[in-house]
């Protein structure tokens, strides 16, 4: 048998994971030098696939399902520059730069950025512009199903909503491009709902968390 | 099988309606996942179920193998295959992996699906699960089984060597001749059949 022949008779135990280390390192340098035998493997690859199909059929459960679609809407979907519509707003709120801001939109994908607050609560501490120093400015994210512990803003609270879905203790609907603007002496908390976190941009004067909530 | 329009959407490479699912995905569309899970779940759960033999782990899988579609949809290439092939070849990964950590003896011998489907009358099939399984079933057994071994049972030549008593070479070249004759008849020129 010629080593081609010899090749293409292990390229299809190749494609079952089903050689050694030896003729795996074979079969690979060959693959790296010839594209037709790629091109011959991927459609081994295709026979192999399609055994599957000889199967009983099984159908479906619709509970992984359910379980699937939950687990992906809770996550957010990495897309870059998907804040961005914000950036001049943000370059407002904390007097820097618009190309600041976008760089501070960005971070909202950097997980090493973020702090955790309370269960479900996490914060990304963000360094404002000379006319917002003395004021804590960031990002908040509030996963579904939690509510931001009940807070007092000693002086003006501004609030632009990013993302997901939150909604205010005085009933306020919190969606991306709502913003609020809270006075000082006020208190409140706010829950996040939907399916993916609640995120938003804000800028107080002073925030307070040793009270409680009226009714507790 | 082509759009009558892809003259006019010559920008477009992707004109598979599965491979278009997948491109969704990739931008985070959940109603592409939802509708790629309702295609293939049933045939990867089938084969997950039949490598790892329990209800429950195989679900598992599923999950995680559509869980992972979703992270990395951007990383499928149409070019390499069907996304049938793509989602197969994750979904036997996973369940060999698993069930090489678990441990679970592995007797192949008591359990030839390969064997059974092919001399199944396969009435209630959809036409690729008669196609597939009418060329395995003209096969000669030998063949048949060395595929079954490899493919379902993750075993390499060697110990599919070990486990029916024939030289290595001989294991190879059954399973050489078996997935030309698989291609062949497979490839055969009928109309493609998406999974049902």
């Amino acid at each position: 048998m010629s080593d081609r022949d010899d090749l293409h008779e292990l390229l299809a135990a190749y494609a079952f994971d089903a050689l050694d280390a030896d003729d795996t390192a074979r079969v690979e340098a060959a693959l790296a030098a010839d594209p037709a035998l790629r091109v011959e493997l991927d459609e081994l690859r295709a026979v192999a696939g399609a055994l599957a199909g000889a199967l009983p059929a099984t159908p479906a459960p619709a509970a992984v399902r359910a379980r699937l679609l939950a687990t992906v809407a809770a996550e957010v979907p990495a897309q870059p520059g998907r804040f961005d519509r914000f950036a001049a707003r943000l370059a407002a709120l904390f007097d820097v730069t618009v190309e600041r801001a976008r760089t501070y939109l960005a971070w909202i994908d950097d997980a090493g950025r973020w702090e955790t607050l309370a269960p479900g609560v996490r914060l990304l501490h963000l360094p404002p512009g000379p006319a917002a120093v003395g004021a804590d400015c960031g990002f908040v994210a509030v996963d579904p199903g939690t509510t931001f512990p009940w807070h007092h803003h000693d002086g003006e609270e501004i609030t632009v909503v990013l993302g997901g879905h939150g909604v205010d203790a005085d009933g306020t609907q919190l969606t991306p491009g709502v913003e609020v603007v809270l006075h000082g002496d006020t208190e409140h908390d706010f829950a996040a709902v939907g399916d993916e976190p609640y995120l938003f941009a804000v800028r107080v004067w002073g925030v307070r968390f040793d009270v409680t909530r009226p009714d507790e | 099988m082509e759009p009558a329009d892809e003259a006019s959407n010559a920008a477009s490479a992707v004109t598979d309606p599965d491979a278009e699912l997948v491109v969704a995905i990739a931008r985070g569309d959940r109603d592409a996942l939802a509708a790629l899970y309702d295609r293939f779940a049933g045939l990867l759960l089938a084969l997950g179920l039949r490598i790892v033999r329990d209800r429950r782990e195989a679900e598992d899988l599923l999950h995680d193998v559509f869980l992972e579609v979703w992270r990395s949809a951007k990383d499928y290439d149409p070019a390499r295959g069907r996304v049938r092939t793509w989602l197969a070849i994750r979904m036997r990964s996973r369940a060999l992996d698993r069930q090489k950590s678990a441990r679970i003896s592995r007797n192949a011998g008591d359990d030839s699906v390969l064997e059974r489907v092919a001399a199944d009358d396969a009435t209630d099939a959809g036409p690729d699960r008669t196609r597939v399984r009418s060329a395995l079933g003209d096969l000669p057994g030998e063949q048949r089984q060395v595929i079954e071994l490899a493919y379902f049972e993750g075993l390499s030549c060697s110990e599919i060597a070990a486990q029916i008593g024939s030289p290595i070479g001989t294991v190879k070249s059954r399973m050489a001749a078996a997935m030309t004759k698989l291609r062949t008849r497979l490839a055969a020129p009928a109309a493609p059949v998406e999974a049902s």
